[in-house]
């Protein structure tokens, strides 16, 4: 199974695409990731910043969430399945692995 | 962009044409033509002139920006000059072009190695210097061929400066030394590296014909203050600068400066007047350098008149005006004045770049100053020469 193939759950641990320069923003306007590969340029709001900044490889997605939810007031109930959908965006574009 | 990664670290290319336009674009010149930097190329350029990987350089760049467009047309001219070849990543060899500045080519350092007088003296002032303890800091390290003598001398550790990327070459031949683990070469300006520990001797091999046209003085004032220890000994330690007035050739001075003779040559034969040539040639500071075989042909006017002597170890100024008067030797039209220097590499080991001397290194030439308006002396006459060096080549003055 290739990695925009695979399916992602609460217990996935994703990573940062190695080949993917990122670049914050001033305060509140989100971030800017590069695909070295591809040569793409993606935009991210805050909450994809902070998102972004947590995937070392080592955090489940649930770790992901828990640790978003007390960084980011009144989020949604189901915080974890919007992240994963925010991960499958980022998946498909070979940002994270 | 096939490899490229936020770990990647990338260079800039060795010698590089750039143009900067009116719409604030910057155009770098490769083999496959002009290349945009955008921009911010100036600032990427200079960010890579010492080896940097693509994140902490991206990064460094980012404060420059204004927006995320900003951010994306910076990010995408770094990428765009690394794809044209202006960037290089790691060990990638510079492209295959004609090096135009003389020292990231080979022809001085052939010269440099071929004259034995010269390499020879360094080394065995270092092998002289040398202390295990000792940590050896090579100002302009070229091939390594001093460092790697340093090392061998018994250097407890060298740090070998080299702002040219002959530095990839230093480093293979330190390699094959088998010197590795106690030469570390530095690419880049000795005025702008950090070592990560102070040196306890210097050599700064970078004196040229006219002495401090390499600009020694200032970069062993910056060496001292930021690289060495406070008594740190330098190589050289003393140089010692000297001029001679002398007659040229008329058919000589008549190949380089317009003069009554060549411009009435050229009415005879083209036609027109070019007279008016001669009064701005008067008004030049005219410098060339001669080979010593030839220079040792001028009648020389009088001895070698000491115009400097300049401890490194003592200096703290890099500016350089003196005069200092001679006597006429003999009697002539004193239409040039020519220099050369002494330098003190150790207590047992000086060298001189004399036209007139014995076993004189054979790679340095000999600067020659004209005079513009020719000075007669004649034999007891007293004159002044004046030597100034203020940030560019020295200048020797007959003052008449």
């Amino acid at each position: 199974m290739t990695s925009t193939e695979m399916t992602i759950e609460p217990t996935s641990r994703l990573e940062r695409n190695a080949s993917v320069a990122f670049r914050r923003l001033a305060d509140g306007e989100g971030g800017v990731l590069l695909h070295l590969e591809s040569g793409e340029y993606h935009g991210i709001n805050e909450v994809g910043c902070l998102i972004w900044e947590l995937l070392d490889g080592e955090r489940t997605v649930d770790q992901v969430a828990a640790s978003l939810r007390d960084e980011v007031e009144g989020g949604p109930d189901d915080l974890t399945g919007e992240v994963i959908v925010f991960l499958d965006s980022l998946r498909v574009r070979d940002l994270v692995r | 962009m096939a490899g490229l990664k936020p770990a990647t670290v990338l260079r800039r290319a060795g010698e590089l044409e750039v143009l900067v336009t009116a719409a604030g674009d910057v155009l770098v010149t490769t083999e496959q033509g002009l290349v945009s930097g955008g921009p911010h190329c100036l600032a990427i350029l200079d960010l890579f002139a010492e080896p940097t990987t693509l994140a902490e350089a991206l990064e460094a760049l980012g404060s420059r920006t204004g927006g995320g467009q900003d951010w994306i047309d910076l990010s995408a001219a770094v990428v765009r000059l690394a794809d044209a070849g202006v960037l290089l990543a790691g060990d990638e060899p510079d492209p295959g072009r004609v090096a135009r500045s003389s020292f990231d080519s080979p022809g001085p350092h052939v010269a440099m190695l071929e004259d034995r007088a010269r390499t020879s003296a360094f080394l065995a002032a270092l092998a002289e210097l040398v202390r295990p303890d000792d940590v050896v800091v090579d100002i302009g390290t070229g091939t390594g061929v001093l460092a790697l003598g340093a090392a061998q001398a018994g250097a407890r550790h060298v740090y070998a400066i080299e702002a040219t990327p002959l530095a990839h070459q230093a480093r293979k031949v330190v390699e094959a030394n088998g010197l590795g683990d106690r030469v570390t070469v530095v690419q880049g300006w000795s005025t702008r590296v950090s070592l990560p520990e102070r040196g306890t001797l210097a050599v700064a091999e970078i004196l040229g014909s006219d002495a401090l046209e390499e600009r020694a003085l200032p970069v062993v004032l910056d060496a001292r203050k930021r690289l060495l220890a406070p008594d740190a000994r330098l190589v050289p330690s003393v140089v010692r600068i000297y001029g001679v007035p002398v007659s040229i050739p008329a058919e000589r001075v008549d190949m380089l400066a317009f003069t009554p003779a060549n411009t009435a040559r050229w009415r005879s034969w083209y036609g027109l007047e070019l007279g008016p040539l001669t009064e701005y040639a008067a008004r030049l500071r005219h410098r060339f350098t001669a080979p010593p075989e030839e220079v040792q042909e001028w009648p020389a006017l009088s001895d070698p008149v000491l115009l400097a002597e300049l401890d490194l170890a003592a200096l703290d100024t890099p500016r350089v005006e003196l005069v200092a008067t001679g006597t006429a030797t003999a009697s002539g039209g004193a239409n040039g004045t020519v220099g050369f220097f002494e330098a003190d590499l150790s207590p047992g080991v000086t060298i001189s770049t004399d036209p007139a001397g014995e076993g004189r290194p054979t790679s340095w030439g000999v600067p020659v100053w004209l005079v513009p308006e020719p000075v007669e002396l004649r034999r007891g006459d007293e004159f002044s020469l004046e030597y100034a060096y203020t940030g560019g080549g020295g200048r020797i003055r007959l003052v008449p």
